[in-house]
């Protein structure tokens, strides 16, 4: 546990915020949209659909690991879809997942 | 500059009504609908950190970091999984230098996020672009491009501050608070940000096969690098986000896809 002792942990939050703070802006400073070139776009339109794949697999199973139950997400996702697909209103599928969540883990 | 081309008052009037038309109902720069109408759509990722972070700030208390330093991490690097990644390596006694490129590399896909994110947002001044830089997440990114059209900066802020203050309490409360919560509550609050990620997505898949394909491709490389391959989890996402687009790329008829209201046909 005191691994870190003579790890300066603010020096590190420091340079953590310089970094991430750099790659974040950078894109945010580009002004014309316009002489990107198409395929660029294209890329940028469609990314958004694969990130989401990308974060809801596997994460969704393995952030319930310690649990021991990592299928329970499918009853979580699951009926997120079902309520998303019924609902725009983006709190009911989250609400509704959680309690589907809860309802598994809690089955002895 | 446009206008100097428009000839008559008649069709300045016209492309000023246009204008108007177009950006509603997401413009003006201190709009305080837009600001509510973020903060409404922020709500389930407002919720889903407050939860999330309870746990970075109960993991970090165990760890041995004051209070203070674990709330800079949230308050200034707001970045989920990073910060959960610089807790184990700073368990295992990794050097400061090490930890800061590891938190780079794992953060490179803000890169394209944060490019998705501003090429949606209708900057009235500078100082917009410096400060919705900071606060661009995954779950974020991902409410704002899911809005058709544009979105204005007062929306982008309120996208951007209440998942910002949701995980800071979050992490307040986890540090004092943390050890009283049972398991299997936090573990399903947890599951509301993936919940969320799933109503995004719905959208996107009900355009067709070609987009399911695309989703389902990022979904199943990231799986197979995440859990049999040794690349971070940091790697897996960016290699898997690009192979699924450029899958897309193909797959997608190029008519749809400069602009996502284009896209929504």
């Amino acid at each position: 546990m005191n691994n870190h002792n003579e790890l300066n942990i603010m020096a590190v939050v420091i340079a953590a915020t310089v970094v991430n703070y750099i790659i974040r802006v950078t894109p945010f400073l580009m002004t014309s949209w316009e002489k990107v070139p198409l395929a660029v776009r294209r890329f940028l339109t469609i990314m958004p659909t694969a990130a989401l794949g990308a974060l809801i697999f596997p994460g969704a199973f393995t952030s319930l690991t310690d649990t021991g139950r990592p299928w329970a997400a499918l009853g979580g996702l699951g009926i997120a879809a079902l309520a998303a697909h019924y609902s725009k209103n983006l709190i009911i599928p989250v609400g509704a997942a959680v309690l589907v969540t809860w309802g598994i883990l809690q089955i002895p | 500059m446009r206008q100097n081309k428009k000839p008559s008052k008649k069709a300045d009037t016209t492309a000023r009504a246009e204008n108007i038309r177009d950006k509603s109902p997401g413009s003006g720069e201190g709009n305080p609908r837009d600001f509510t109408r973020g903060l409404k759509d922020a709500l389930p990722i407002i919720f889903g950190y407050f939860s999330a972070s309870i746990a970075f700030g109960l993991l970090a208390r165990n760890s041995s970091l004051s209070l203070w330093e674990t709330q800079s991490f949230s308050l200034f690097t707001f970045t989920g999984a990073a910060q959960f990644m610089a807790l184990n390596l700073i368990n295992t006694g990794v050097s400061g230098p090490q930890i800061v490129l590891a938190y780079g590399l794992l953060n490179l896909r803000y890169t394209l996020m944060s490019a998705a994110v501003a090429k949606k947002v209708d900057f009235t001044r500078f100082i917009q672009r410096l400060l919705l830089a900071f606060g661009v997440t995954d779950e974020n990114f991902a409410v704002t491009t899911s809005n058709k059209g544009q979105v204005s900066p007062a929306y982008q802020g309120a996208v951007e501050l209440g998942p910002w203050i949701g995980w800071n309490l979050g992490t307040l409360s986890g540090w004092l608070f943390g050890s009283i919560l049972p398991a299997s509550l936090s573990a399903a609050m947890v599951a509301s940000l993936y919940a969320l990620f799933m109503a995004l997505l719905l959208p996107d898949l009900k355009k067709g096969m070609p987009w399911i394909l695309t989703a389902a491709s990022a979904a199943g490389v990231n799986t197979i690098l995440e859990l049999f391959s040794p690349l971070g989890s940091g790697w897996s996402f960016v290699i898997a986000m690009m192979s699924g687009t450029i899958l897309g790329m193909i797959l997608i008829p190029a008519t749809a896809g400069t602009t996502s209201d284009e896209v929504e046909v």
